[in-house]
């Protein structure tokens, strides 16, 4: 994309209560969030690489203006996670973890664990990621806090997950079970979160230092992600046995440039084939000229979630700590149909 | 007055009969047996854990039928998270003060031969534990209160040694072996197998289950020039020999050790090195659960509907589970033939004279037999090859003792 989406950024002077040494690890550069929703399921997807300092704790704000429901009774499941986790005990091996999103009985987690990852804050619900590797349970706690005061302008609420450290002595309270290191988690989860508008979900990360167990707070960087609604539109112009067919596909009102555009045309409505693949132009605009008689035409743009390195720096003045990795939600648009 | 005579004898047997039900025999009363033994609930061996769960599960399925011979039968089992000592401490607690009727079921070679003398001076028997060393399933005469239930590790050792023999004769072999009867038994069936017939181990590199790492061992068997490693390991150990060989950029033929080969398991090797799971060969004698194969398969209703009713929070792909199952039915079947007269000596007796050919959850054609010098039920295996989605059987029935 040549111009930048500009999104809707909250003011953020709410994170200067986060503020910290500014110094990130060169070791904790790659943390990254990607977020999408299709109807009332929406999908949190939080990936560092295994290479990075190990995670003691995310934080993700729900975008501004998302409505959240967290009334659902405990053991109520939500939703399904998806994890991957480098696993120091067994030589590194990757060990790949599935489970549900349930909402904690009461009980599951102490109060002792609980006030350690909310910093003593109350969560107004507690879920567990129950997931499962080699015969042995892991059972990750998210705590969810409702925010206020000027946190709030960050979002309605926010997720937070701890993690014990892996590279910490075996059999030391807290360790991660297998020393397992989280590289790929994905939350799926339905019913929770409304439809977002065009603001960010924020992930603050914070690494743990290597080695002994303690949280580099002066590491911790921020990754932003944006769902942004698209569009995709289409015309035709007939000149004799040839058709001309254009429109543009847009993103937050921006061109989605250099998108590709797939051209589908059929003798029926029902029927179209893909007869070309066309790229659009910097302001997301394409045009497509054939003769194939049709006489029914419609274009298609896919794109996955993707890096929006503009959102950090629409951010950056505003956050305390380094913005890494900023993210777009992906678009699958089917334009109409249009007819020679 | 015949009549009467005949009346007051019927009474006198009921009254017998329920003299009988009243057993003296610990861990048995009129409505109950008490079974105990011990998992790795716990630890670095916790995927071995969920065979006694799976195997609960199948004693409460079969109590909601009535029992057997009218009897609930009661599994009580403790985590000793695959330490010996702690299976010593724990199976003493089990017999002197539950005073359980038999230990059933206790996994780990180390851990029922630490448990085994004690058991068999005590007369308590020690039935279908998870193990196939030679030092439980051929001391029968020794120790005769003590049988096993997986197949000999020196058969399946044997197998893979006959399947390189039979497809690969200039195979380079490389053994990472855990240093117990498992590891041992295992190499020494490889090794009867290929002697003077083409494949030669030319390393071998052993570790402790105690122990926290083998990336130097599987240095050295890499540097052997070895095409073909040998897993004789545990599942921690396997998966860490899996990630170092991958490291290493090592890419050999390998075979690994059934006590390694559930699904789950597999599938971090996978994840980890899947130019190494792929086409790696071991030998299984209980179906997979998770194999599409058995999906209209009897067993596997049955199974599906006993984990639904009594084990809901256990995990159905695990294979383990299933395993337990396999063994439960073994001593479901142990205990009627036992008679309603339950006494250890005749559960032993029972145990030592297996022939049941239908057990629902083994493979087709896999039979238990055992014998006054014979603890190894399990007499035949499939050897079977790991297509990365699943295990996919490559034989036909072979010999495992």
């Amino acid at each position: 994309m040549r111009k930048g989406i500009r999104f809707g950024v909250p003011a953020l002077a709410a994170l200067a209560v986060l503020a910290l040494p500014a110094s990130a690890s060169a070791a904790y550069t790659t943390p990254t969030l990607k977020v999408s929703q299709s109807g009332t399921t929406t999908t949190l997807s939080a990936t560092v690489a295994p290479t990075d300092d190990a995670t003691a704790r995310a934080v993700i704000y729900a975008a501004a203006g998302v409505q959240v429901t967290l009334n659902q009774p405990p053991g109520t499941k939500l939703g399904t996670a998806v994890a991957q986790a480098s696993a120091l005990d067994l030589g590194g091996a990757l060990l790949p973890l599935e489970g549900d999103v349930v909402v904690a009985p009461p009980g599951a987690v102490t109060a002792q664990v609980q006030t350690a990852c909310t910093q003593g804050q109350a969560p107004a619900a507690t879920w567990l990621m129950s997931l499962q590797a080699a015969g042995q349970p892991l059972n990750i706690p998210v705590f969810v806090v409702l925010t206020s005061g000027t946190e709030a302008q960050l979002g309605p609420a926010k997720l937070i997950v701890c993690l014990g450290p892996p590279d910490i002595p075996a059999g030391a309270p807290g360790r991660a079970v297998f020393g397992a290191k989280l590289t790929e988690s994905t939350l799926t989860l339905d019913g929770v979160f409304g439809v977002a508008p065009l603001a960010p979900w924020l992930a603050m990360w914070t690494p743990y230092q290597a080695g002994n167990g303690q949280p580099n707070a002066a590491g911790t960087v921020a990754s932003p992600s944006v769902i942004a609604s698209s569009a995709l539109t289409v015309g035709r112009v007939v000149r004799g046995a040839r058709t001309t067919i254009a429109g543009r596909a847009t993103q937050a009102q921006q061109g989605l440039a250099r998108a590709n555009v797939q051209i589908f045309a059929g003798k029926t409505r029902a029927a179209l084939k893909r007869i070309r693949t066309v790229r659009a132009n910097a302001n997301g605009a394409y045009s497509f000229t054939t003769r194939n008689p049709g006489p029914f035409f419609r274009s298609r743009v896919v794109l996955p979630v993707r890096p929006a390195p503009q959102l950090c720096q629409q951010l950056a003045a505003q956050l305390p700590v380094p913005c890494v990795n900023g993210q777009v939600s992906g678009v699958s648009l089917t334009s109409r149909v249009v007819r020679r | 007055m015949r009549r009467a005579a005949l009346v007051a004898l019927a009474g006198l047997l009921a009254v017998a009969g329920a003299a009988a039900g009243q057993s003296a025999e610990p861990g048995v009363t009129a409505t109950t047996i008490l079974l105990g033994g011990t998992v790795p609930l716990s630890g670095e061996a916790a995927a071995f854990g969920a065979i006694a769960p799976g195997a609960r599960a199948y004693f409460d399925y079969v109590n909601a039928r009535g029992g057997v011979h009218g009897r609930k039968i009661e599994y009580r089992f403790y985590d000793d998270a695959y330490n010996p000592a702690q299976t010593v401490q724990l199976t003493r607690r089990l017999v002197e003060q539950d005073q359980v009727f038999a230990i059933f079921n206790s996994a780990g070679t180390a851990q029922n031969l630490a448990v085994r003398e004690y058991l068999n001076a005590a007369r308590v028997p020690q039935l279908y534990v998870g193990d196939g060393s030679d030092a439980i399933g051929r001391g029968g005469a020794r120790y005769p209160w003590t049988l096993g239930f997986l197949q000999s590790y020196r058969g399946e050792g044997a197998i893979y040694g006959r399947d390189l023999v039979a497809r690969r004769r200039g195979a380079r072999i490389a053994l990472l072996l855990e240093n117990t009867e498992l590891g041992k038994d295992l190499a020494r069936g490889l090794s009867r197998a290929i002697a003077g017939k083409g494949p030669k181990v030319v390393a071998s590199e052993a570790y402790e289950f105690t122990g926290a790492d083998v990336s130097s061992q599987v240095a050295k068997l890499k540097a052997s020039g070895a095409d073909t490693l040998m897993l004789f390991a545990t599942p921690k150990f396997a998966i860490q020999a899996i990630a170092y060989a991958h490291r290493l950029g090592w890419k050999p033929r390998v075979y690994i050790a059934s006590v390694s080969i559930e699904p789950g398991i597999m599938s971090i090797m996978r994840t980890t090195a899947p130019e190494l799971t792929k086409g790696a060969h071991s030998v299984a004698f209980v179906k997979d659960p998770n194999d599409p194969i058995w999906a209209k398969d009897p067993a596997l209703a049955l199974y599906r509907k006993v984990m639904r009713t009594h084990y809901p929070a256990g995990k159905p792909a695990d294979v383990y589970n299933w395993y337990g199952m396999t063994v439960a039915w073994t001593m479901v079947e142990t205990l009627r033939a036992a008679g309603r007269s339950l006494t250890r000596a005749g559960l032993l007796k029972a145990a030592r004279s297996l022939d049941l050919r239908n057990n629902p959850f083994l493979l087709p054609g896999i039979a238990l037999r055992t014998s006054a010098t014979v603890s190894f039920p399990i007499a035949n295996v499939y050897l079977y090859r790991y297509d990365n989605r699943q295990w996919v059987r490559s034989s036909g029935l072979l010999p495992a003792r």
